[in-house]
């Protein structure tokens, strides 16, 4: 996941790098909006904007955490333009009301988390993925087993092995962000 | 806005990384993680359905109702960069063929004897002025790039540096007339002619011309083949008629270039000055053309289509400079092709469409130019023996 980008490889016009970080956050940023603006057309025209505007200055940009602290930045800014524009359209709206529900915190929490996870579940191998899947549902191994038409003990070794390749993945995210466990 | 964007993100990632694997946070990340969940009963609501699974759910619902290959293709289109050489570079290589030239005609007048021939990797050079004359009884001259004096019958043939000049003994025109010479440019061949009325012809490579010793009639008439850049001496009562690939392009005096080769898909006629008019079909598709316009023939349609062009780029090939403008990669190699005397074949995936612009100078070798198109964003090339291989 987020190791796989490389924000100096972006810096230097490479598409490819481009590609994979439009994949990696493209559906949290499409999440976010949609969740505030309930409307499909916009929130995938907010989200390319954002995109565009990025690649337009993507030589500034030396980490993760700042390219997407930047597009989120972009994107919560369009927001709120497009519900200004809406609620002076209509008069239903006062201003303060849709302050509040573009900055509600945890929509920008969830779409990080869930799409963090999963990406990172994503990359595990079919069956590993699918077991970690039925397990968030909150599904018993025997369930599990019964489902995918396996032993309850290729369950377990399936659910240690995808917790354990997870863990692995997200071991990243501090070597990311040092700073932040630093003070 | 941003530390607080900043800060959300930062939150996100330790609530993750909880999530997945709640062993492995450090003091301070399970310390931030706390005040988190501490902050607000939202938060502690929230973890729980993180955990349980049904944000995840609910993300994903939400996430389906839109293409992410999709956006990503829109995103590709509007970010990607225009392939084009800059203006330093294209200023470099008109100055290296400055300098190509003058150092060429050097070296061809001083160090012709002792060639340096270079080992090891097969260089595939840019054509040559080299061409065949043929005269009308059918006997053939090969023409290089030096210095030959012909003498058929009633005219003297002056052919000099890439240069052939007709001198026609003004009393005897009427036996002329008859006569036709043809003028043969191999591939990675180019070569340049004046016609007995003056008229100045720049011949590309894979093309022919075929015209009279000396025009008698009411129309100067010539054939083409392949392209061919005019400069017609202007003479109102002796219109200047190209018959080329079925099209049929009648000047007064102008300059323009016609490109008709049998593997081209289209019959074009380009104006640069003056007047033309272009017709098919024995005149029963007519159009007329100014200045900076060309008129394109797809052989055997019921249309000739006209459309303003930069005009000075689509003859620059005369001056050893190919024009690429949004030119697709097939019709690059066919006239490559054509001026470094290879073939060509796709390995690769055809499914991508390479276009280029930018200029590229013919006086290069091809493994130099095939970098180049590399460079602008097309595919990789190979080349084995006198076989361009396209990935």
């Amino acid at each position: 996941m987020l190791e796989n980008f490389h924000i100096d490889r972006i810096a230097h016009g490479d598409r490819l790098a481009f590609k994979q970080l439009h994949e990696e956050l493209y559906k949290r940023m499409f999440y976010y909006v949609y969740k505030v603006l309930q409307n499909k057309e916009q929130a995938e025209d907010i989200v390319q904007e954002a995109f565009v505007l990025f690649w337009g200055k993507r030589d500034t940009f030396d980490n993760v955490l700042a390219v997407k602290a930047y597009l989120y930045t972009v994107v919560r800014n369009k927001m709120m333009v497009q519900m200004r524009d809406e609620a002076n359209h209509r008069r239903i709206l006062d201003s303060l009301e849709w302050k509040e529900s573009v900055t509600e915190d945890h929509l920008l929490i969830t779409a990080e988390i869930c799409g963090q996870v999963q990406q990172a579940i994503r990359e595990l191998p079919v069956q590993t993925r699918r077991v970690i899947e039925l397990s968030m549902q909150e599904m018993t191994v025997e369930k599990i087993a019964e489902r995918m038409n396996i032993s309850p003990n290729t369950v377990k070794t399936l659910k240690k092995a995808g917790y354990q390749a997870l863990r692995e993945k997200l071991k990243h995210l501090r070597m990311l962000f040092p700073f932040l466990f630093l003070s | 806005m941003m530390n607080r964007v900043e800060n959300e993100i930062r939150i996100a990632e330790v609530v993750a990384r909880k999530l997945l694997s709640d062993d492995s946070l450090t003091g301070e990340e399970e310390r931030l993680f706390a005040d988190w969940l501490n902050e607000s009963e939202s938060h502690s609501v929230l973890y729980s359905e993180y955990s349980e699974g049904e944000s995840l759910r609910e993300f994903e619902d939400v996430v389906r109702i839109t293409d992410q290959v999709e956006q990503w293709q829109n995103l590709d289109r509007l970010t990607r960069p225009r392939r084009r050489l800059d203006w330093g570079k294209w200023c470099a290589c008109v100055a290296g063929i400055a300098l190509l030239l003058s150092l060429g005609l050097w070296v061809g007048l001083y160090k012709k004897a002792n060639k340096v021939v270079p080992v090891d990797m097969a260089i595939i050079e840019p054509g040559r002025m080299q061409a065949t004359l043929i005269l009308d009884g059918g006997q053939e001259i090969l023409l290089r790039d030096r210095d030959t004096l012909v003498n058929a019958g009633h005219s003297d043939i002056r052919v000099s540096t890439g240069q052939i000049e007709y001198e026609v003994n003004e009393n005897i025109p009427e036996v002329c007339s008859t006569k036709y010479n043809t003028i043969i440019v191999p591939r990675g061949g180019i070569y340049s002619l004046v016609l007995s009325d003056g008229t100045k012809v720049f011949l590309n490579s894979e093309s022919e011309l075929k015209y009279p010793v000396a025009f008698t009639g009411e129309e100067r008439e010539v054939s083409l083949k392949g392209e061919a850049f005019f400069d017609v001496r202007h003479d109102p009562s002796h219109p200047f008629v190209v018959e080329a690939g079925g099209m049929r392009t009648k000047v007064l005096g102008t300059t323009f270039n016609i490109l008709a080769y049998a593997d081209e898909p289209e019959v074009k006629t380009t104006l640069l000055s003056g007047c033309v008019e272009v017709s098919v079909d024995d005149g029963s598709l007519k159009e007329v053309l100014r200045p900076g316009m060309q008129a394109g023939w797809e052989i055997g349609s019921g249309k000739i289509v006209v459309n303003e062009v930069d005009v000075h780029i689509q003859s620059l090939w005369k001056d050893g400079i190919i024009v690429l403008n949004d030119d697709g990669l097939e019709g690059v190699m066919r006239m490559l092709a054509r001026w470094y005397d290879v073939t060509y074949e796709f390995k690769g995936d055809r499914s991508v469409e390479h276009t280029f612009t930018g200029k590229i100078d013919r006086n290069e070798d091809l493994d130099s130019v095939l970098k180049t198109l590399t460079l602008l964003g097309g595919p990789r090339f190979e080349i084995i023996g006198k076989v361009v291989y396209i990935y």
